[in-house]
């Protein structure tokens, strides 16, 4: 089966090539997007069923907790992970896998993850 | 009753015949004679009257009395069986909720299975190794298994314990999670105990 097209930026994102029936299997679903906020920048990259993230964070924060939580609730099962800190800046990368059974956007991936890095940056400064 | 009546009639019939034969002065007489007898009369129906009355409202009474019941024990039932009818609905659907977790349980319990068999094959076993870098920063390596959720916890207690991650790598291999971190401690009396 062929999931659903993902729904991106105009500028950015979908470009699964369309091809003859006889390579269907061939076609594969490919589409990533960014989204940045102030202190956030999210890269998401989904091929199939593999989904790189890169994350770039601002004022340290220890992000590992909540992006490895948000992560088990989106059911993507984590493979590699690779980052620390540069500067004033958190930068990492994750390589993780869609569980079967489930389906998700890029565009899902990333607001998810700007909201918790917000979110957790406003509990931070409050604390 | 009856013979009252019977009585009255008669009565009346008299008064009928002296009047006719007689003058004024008995007709005066007779009709004093008929008021007395009259209000007798009188008192005793208004008091069988008063009875009957009074029986037929008691009566009515007693059948309100019965309607009222039976219309409380109708609505009592209704209401039972529409609270066990919710009970039905709850039960279900916390059965529904049951078989959900249990799925989602068995699947765990797959993934988890086969990480520990990966390991086994491949004889490896979990580890942790810690060696200090500077006063207050450490580098760590850590072997453990595979499973859902456990990198998480592990973020959760190194967090809690005041650690902060300063360069991380995780890999998988075989099952396993290999995690390498250099780690900087924040309140330096703090024992590390990590349990696994």
């Amino acid at each position: 089966m062929m999931r659903r097209r993902h729904e991106g930026e105009a500028d950015e994102g979908d470009f699964s090539t369309l091809q003859e029936p006889d390579q269907y299997s061939e076609n594969l679903r490919s589409s990533w997007i960014r989204r940045k906020s102030k202190d956030t920048e999210v890269d998401v990259r989904i091929v199939d069923n593999e989904v790189t993230i890169k994350l770039v964070q601002r004022k340290k924060i220890d992000c590992l907790v909540h992006v490895s939580h948000l992560l088990d609730q989106l059911n993507l099962d984590l493979q590699h992970v690779a980052g620390g800190h540069i500067g004033d800046f958190c930068s990492y990368l994750f390589n993780t896998k869609i569980c079967e059974g489930s389906s998700l956007y890029a565009s899902a991936i990333a607001h998810k993850l700007i909201q918790v890095m917000d979110t957790s940056f406003a509990a931070a400064s409050l604390a | 009753m009856e013979y009252e009546d019977e009585d009255w009639l008669c009565v009346t019939m008299d008064e009928f015949s002296l009047a006719t034969e007689n003058g004024f002065s008995r007709q005066m007489m007779s009709r004093k004679r008929n008021y007395d007898d009259d209000t007798r009369e009188y008192k005793s129906k208004n008091l069988e009257t008063e009875r009957r009355r009074r029986e037929k409202l008691s009566s009515r009474l007693l059948m309100l009395r019965s309607m009222m019941n039976k219309a409380t024990i109708v609505e009592d039932a209704i209401t039972y069986i529409e609270k066990l009818q919710d009970k039905v609905q709850n039960l279900s659907q916390e059965l529904h909720q049951m078989e959900a977790t249990s799925v989602e349980t068995a699947e765990t319990k797959i993934v988890e299975i086969d990480a520990v068999e990966d390991m086994k094959n491949w004889g490896i076993q979990e580890e942790v190794r810690v060696a200090q870098i500077n006063e207050n920063k450490l580098w760590v390596k850590i072997i453990i298994e595979k499973k859902r959720g456990r990198f998480n916890r592990l973020m959760q207690a190194l967090n809690n314990f005041g650690i902060e991650l300063i360069d991380t790598n995780l890999t998988t291999t075989k099952g396993s999670f290999l995690i390498t971190s250099c780690i900087k401690v924040i309140l330096r009396k703090i024992k590390i105990k990590l349990d696994f």
